[in-house]
Parts: structure tokens; C-alpha cells; sequence
């Protein structure tokens, strides 16, 4: 299987260099004798204009498995976000990440990517990952947008943008 | 003075009718073509009114200029009389009009408005029917929705119309005789032996360039 999985994310780093949303950024690290690990890729998202989270650019790393794209990959963000639909661990709790679920082999990093930017700011009450945001969001919505302002300064795209270059 | 008030009263037209072109233009919804229909039904409506407020202007100056040289002219005694006098004078001056040209230029931009919101329409069948096509597309994409690499020997699930490559299809099922269609949105489920050869896809590949 890891056969699919290699060549098939070789092809979304093709793709994703032909042509990607703006502000986003995706690319697999880089093993110590510099070759590519296309298992493992750092990824930024930006937030999305004229929401509590525009300005900030937020890291997430997607490790994929050998099996992918029968499983989705896993999406964490780093250092965890505070969202009510991100486990403490950072990783993202959303359906289209869900191999039970809205998972589908065709779907491409692009689309995970602008996924998980549409969660930023249209998180699912339903499937809550975090106590805090979540009861933060749900109790006080004005303090919630406090903070989340508070991290879109924290993770400002010019600082996020020059650490992902070290 | 009651010049003065009818002034006021067209001025008020016209203002009314540039409201609801700025209205009509700054609202962006679905049933926009619906409401520039309504504006154009108000302001056309405006319209008469503001030209019937200057006949009225116009035949009251005409009265009064009777009245004050009175020659031939008897004042009216009664509410009668006057209206008889009224329609006499409004019939020499029914081709008095107000002013035409404010409303028939919001009138005017109000139908282009539609006529683009029209070929906006067309414009979006033309993409729906394209979205038709893209969903040809995606089922007829030059990529497998699996290895994402070109396709080489085209396979189509007939039940769903999905197009994949033989091998990536088949490779990816591995020992499984069923799995689930890899399209977003298709919950088909797949049974690998009953994958047809599709060699129309190198046809409507062709067709799409």
C-alpha cells in the first residue's frame, strides 16, 4: 500500500506547488540527509479575512499513514490551538478527517487545508474536542473572541511565515 | 407659497426614487431580479406622480394667471365650477411634464441592472450547465481520483459514472472485491468485477479541449 501512498502524495506536492490557496503553506519536512519525507508535512493556514481570526497564520502538521488515501492523515495542530473542535493534543476533531465519516481518497490536501480554515471560525457545537474553548464559546462569546484575537496576534502570519523558514 | 410645496413635494419624488435605485444596486440577494422589478414598478409610479404634481403646479399658475387679469374670467364659486375650470386648463397642458429625465435615468439604470442580472442568469446556466460539465469532468478528470496521476487504462463503475484507472483501482482494493467509491459525495459502493473498460473517456476527453 505504501506504494499509493508515496506516489499519490508526491502528486499533491505537485499540484500543491503548481497551485495552492493564498496564504496557505504545505510542504513535507525534510529528513537529516535531506531527501523528502512526504509522510509528514508542515502546513500554515490562514486565517480567514474579516473573522476573529484573520491575521494569524496557523501551524499544523498532517503525518499520513502507509495506507493513505484510504485513511485520512492526521491533522495536529502545533503548538494546540485554542478552538473548541481541537483536542488539547492539537489535533483537529472534524468529520472530513473522520475515515467513519465525510473521508473520501479524492479529497486533496488543498481541500483538507480550506476544511480545516472553514472550522476555524464555524466550529461544530456538536463534537466539542477542548473544555476550555468550548465552554468559553458557549458561555461568554464575547471573551471567547478575546482570546481567539489574542492568538491571531500570538501567531501573526509575518512571525509564523519567518519561524516555518528556520 | 403652494408653489413652494408642490417644490418640496417633486423634490421628494425624486429623492424617493434615487433611494431606491441606491436600494436596488447596494442589495445584493437572490431575488434581486425580483426587487429591481418592484423598484422599477415604484419608480415608474413615482414618476406619475411627479408628473402630476407639476401639472398641477402648472395648471394652478395658469389659473392664477387668469385670476389676475381677469378679464374674461370669473372666479369660481363653487367646488363645481372649479373643477370644470381645472380640467379645462389641465386639457391644454396635459403635455406638461415634470421632470422626466431624473426618472427615466433611474428607470433606464434600474432595466440594465436586470438585463445584467439576465445575462448574469445566463451566464450562471452557462456555468451550471459547465458545473454539469465539470461533474462530467470529475468523472471524466485526465486524473485517477486515487493516485491523482493521469489515467492510463480507463475503468467506469456504471452505477455511479465514476471514472478510475484500471490499475490505481485495483491496487488500491488490494484483496477487496468491494470498496467504497472514492469520489466526494458518492456513496456508491464499488464492486471491483463489475468495473467496465471505458474507451469513450479518451472521446470525451478530446471533447472537453
Amino acid at each position: 500500500m505504501s506504494g499509493i501512498a508515496a506516489g499519490r502524495l508526491a502528486e499533491e506536492r505537485k499540484h500543491w506547488r503548481k497551485d495552492h490557496p493564498f496564504g496557505f503553506i504545505a510542504k513535507p519536512v525534510k529528513n537529516a540527509d535531506g531527501t523528502l519525507n512526504l509522510f509528514n508535512w508542515e502546513c500554515a493556514i490562514p486565517g480567514r479575512k474579516d473573522t476573529i481570526w484573520e491575521g494569524g497564520l496557523y501551524r499544523i502538521r498532517m503525518l499520513f499513514k502507509d495506507d493513505f488515501p484510504s485513511t485520512p492523515p492526521k491533522c495536529k495542530f502545533e503548538p494546540p490551538l485554542f478552538h473548541p473542535n481541537v483536542y488539547p493534543s492539537g489535533t483537529v476533531c472534524l468529520s472530513l478527517l473522520d475515515e467513519n465519516k465525510d473521508w473520501k481518497p479524492s479529497i486533496s490536501i488543498k481541500q483538507l487545508l480550506v476544511g480545516i480554515q472553514d472550522l476555524l471560525n464555524n466550529p461544530n457545537i456538536e463534537d466539542p474536542a477542548q473544555a476550555e474553548a468550548y465552554q468559553i464559546y458557549c458561555q461568554n462569546r464575547a471573551e471567547y473572541e478575546k482570546r481567539v484575537k489574542k492568538e491571531a496576534i500570538k501567531y501573526s502570519a509575518e512571525i509564523v511565515q519567518k519561524q516555518m523558514l528556520e | 407659497m403652494s408653489n413652494f410645496g408642490i417644490y418640496l413635494l417633486q423634490k421628494s419624488l425624486k429623492t424617493a426614487a434615487s433611494d431606491i435605485e441606491y436600494c436596488t444596486s447596494s442589495v445584493n440577494l437572490s431575488k434581486q431580479n425580483e426587487l429591481t422589478e418592484a423598484s422599477i414598478a415604484a419608480v415608474t409610479s413615482l414618476k406619475e406622480l411627479d408628473n402630476e404634481a407639476h401639472r398641477l403646479e402648472v395648471v394652478v399658475n395658469a389659473m392664477i394667471e387668469k385670476y389676475r387679469s381677469m378679464d374674461d374670467f370669473e372666479i369660481p364659486s363653487t367646488k363645481e365650477e372649479y373643477e370644470k375650470l381645472f380640467k379645462k386648463i389641465e386639457k391644454t397642458k396635459m403635455n406638461e411634464t415634470g421632470d422626466t429625465s431624473h426618472f427615466q435615468n433611474i428607470l433606464d439604470s434600474l432595466k440594465r441592472g436586470l438585463e445584467e442580472e439576465e445575462e448574469e442568469q445566463e451566464d450562471e446556466d452557462a456555468d451550471q450547465s459547465q458545473d454539469g460539465m465539470q461533474v462530467m469532468q470529475i468523472q471524466h478528470s485526465r486524473k485517477d481520483p486515487i493516485s491523482k496521476k493521469d489515467i492510463v487504462n480507463p475503468v467506469i463503475y456504471k452505477p455511479c459514472g465514476h471514472v478510475y484507472d484500471r490499475d490505481s483501482i485495483k491496487e488500491f482494493a488490494g484483496k477487496k472485491r468491494q470498496i467504497k467509491c472514492a469520489m466526494q459525495g458518492c456513496s456508491q459502493t464499488i464492486t471491483i468485477s463489475r468495473l467496465e473498460d471505458y474507451p469513450d473517456y479518451w472521446n470525451n476527453i478530446k471533447q472537453q479541449q
